[in-house]
């Protein structure tokens, strides 16, 4: 019963987080259930809350009233206050209503949401310094568990950029290689084009988005995305679903694409660059950084020759670059 | 101290960008470059970036990137007043004019729209990509910074 606790707990964290505009620290799942009084358990029971929560899953919550947000609220965070901020202490009617209006909207969405502690949560991003609190996901979550390769670069691709983005999606997809990108133009929707471009029935393609799942950004790549999620892989994001894109949102999201994948490859980047985040994320989290050796000398790839002067790996061919990077992966 | 190869190439893309010489016009760049102090292995090394960076693509796109930006009154080219959105271009001018843009932001804002059709995007989506760009702008761990900037001056457009 602990661990259902401790998934409500971290969902209404998660939801108070988005809202305050700041990252929380999740509790330790040990240290929560040496925590927990007996009175929660009590008021956990059934009897007060009148719920039956054997899964442990945030199934329920999807259906669930205001009223029932309500109650959990104000059981849980008057009971914890050394988790719960006081700012969040203060107003629990109204985070009640965000947490039901939250899931009311991952609902009409059809999209699946993993706390943190949730099973489904990818282990790999956990082990972040400042993991999401929780996820929403259209499409195939699974993908998020199974070992990936990010692919990043710049939006202002050159030409050598974008086919060795789409050559390497293409491979990778062949190869069943699952690769997370941000869907922006340029490097991220190459790679995941390529993917598509496959005749596989499954492509495993992961899209972080900066904003919430209701709001794609760039617009004019919505296509791709729908048909990522027609093709088997997934779209995910730590937002509210509605929520627009702020400039920290992009870097915020950066951390989670290097911090889901074993690696990153660095495709395109300029000296000062979103790319350069997600490699200096990637390397901060104990991952590999890889980047791809331009053809000629670029002044848009002066970022990939400071990535190798700190000692990134380079890669030649997107088909070498494949072949192994599949066998790092079953290794 | 002597003038390096690279300030030689930034010295060509102005000349390129501000006085409108073609790369044709070699001789009369070099000429140039010398009467500014460059020596001529310096200048042999810039044009010889050039050519290695003309076969990346769009070496006037790249000598562009590295010219210095002008103060000033901005002329927009024709193709840009054609393809960026009033809605995007009245945001920009705004920032501009509310100090939350300075005119090297808003040029690489600029340089970022060049190859889009932005004309019929939504407020929502010019909305992200200005956020977008300034995210990269402000990657020296500032981005939180220029949320703020944008929320103080432009509130309805970062509500």
């Amino acid at each position: 019963m602990s661990i259902q606790i401790l998934n409500f707990t971290t969902a209404i964290l998660h939801v108070a987080s988005q809202h305050l505009n700041r990252w929380i620290r999740p509790p330790d799942p040990t240290v929560f259930a040496a925590s927990l009084s007996p009175d929660i358990f009590g008021l956990w029971g059934g009897e007060h809350l009148d719920l039956d929560l054997q899964s442990g899953q945030l199934s329920e919550p999807l259906s669930a009233s205001q009223n029932f947000w309500r109650e959990v609220v104000s059981t849980l965070v008057p009971a914890m206050p050394e988790i719960f901020p006081p700012k969040i202490r203060s107003d629990l009617d109204g985070l009640a209503r965000l947490c039901y209006e939250f899931f009311c909207e991952v609902r009409q969405a059809s999209a699946t949401y993993l706390a943190i502690w949730d099973e489904g949560y990818p282990a790999l991003l956990r082990q972040i310094v400042d993991p999401p609190l929780g996820l929403t996901v259209t499409g195939d979550a699974t993908l998020l568990c199974r070992p990936s390769v990010a692919v990043v670069g710049s939006r202002f691709a050159a030409n050598w950029a974008i086919d060795w983005a789409s050559e390497f999606g293409r491979l990778a997809t062949a190869a069943d290689i699952p690769v997370v990108s941000g869907g922006a133009y340029g490097c991220d929707a190459a790679v995941h084009t390529g993917m598509l471009t496959t005749q596989f029935d499954r492509v495993p393609a992961l899209a972080v988005f900066a904003g919430g799942l209701g709001m794609p950004y760039p617009r004019h790549n919505i296509r791709l995305f729908e048909d990522i999620v027609a093709s088997g892989g997934c779209l995910v994001s730590e937002r509210f679903i509605g929520a627009g894109c702020r400039p920290h949102d992009f870097l915020a999201r950066n951390r989670i694409i290097s911090g889901l994948s074993l690696g990153t490859i660095i495709v395109q980047a300029a000296e000062r660059s979103g790319a350069m985040v997600t490699a200096r994320f990637a390397g901060d989290q104990g991952r590999e950084v890889w980047v791809v050796r331009p053809p000629y000398s670029d002044v848009r790839a002066a970022g990939n020759e400071a990535l190798v002067t700190d000692g990134a790996l380079v890669l030649g061919r997107p088909v070498d670059a494949a072949l192994e990077l599949a066998a790092a992966l079953m290794s | 101290m002597p003038k390096s190869w690279w300030d030689a190439v930034r010295e060509i893309a102005s000349l390129v960008v501000r006085d409108g010489l073609h790369q044709a016009d070699e001789g009369v760049m070099r000429r140039a470059l010398l009467s500014s102090g460059f020596e001529e292995e310096a200048i042999i090394k810039a044009f010889d970036w050039i050519d290695h960076a003309e076969r990346s693509g769009n070496v006037l796109e790249a000598l562009v990137m590295l010219a210095p930006r002008p103060e000033g009154i901005r002329v927009a080219h024709p193709m840009e007043r054609m393809f960026v959105s009033d809605r995007l271009w009245n945001e920009i001018g705004r920032a501009r004019q509310r100090e939350v843009m300075n005119t090297d932001l808003a040029e690489r804002v600029l340089e970022g729209i060049r190859a889009l059709d932005t004309r019929d995007w939504e407020d929502n989506e010019v909305r992200s990509f200005i956020a977008d760009l300034m995210a990269d702008a402000t990657v020296s761990g500032d981005a939180s910074r220029a949320e703020q900037i944008l929320k103080d001056q432009l509130p309805e457009f970062y509500s």
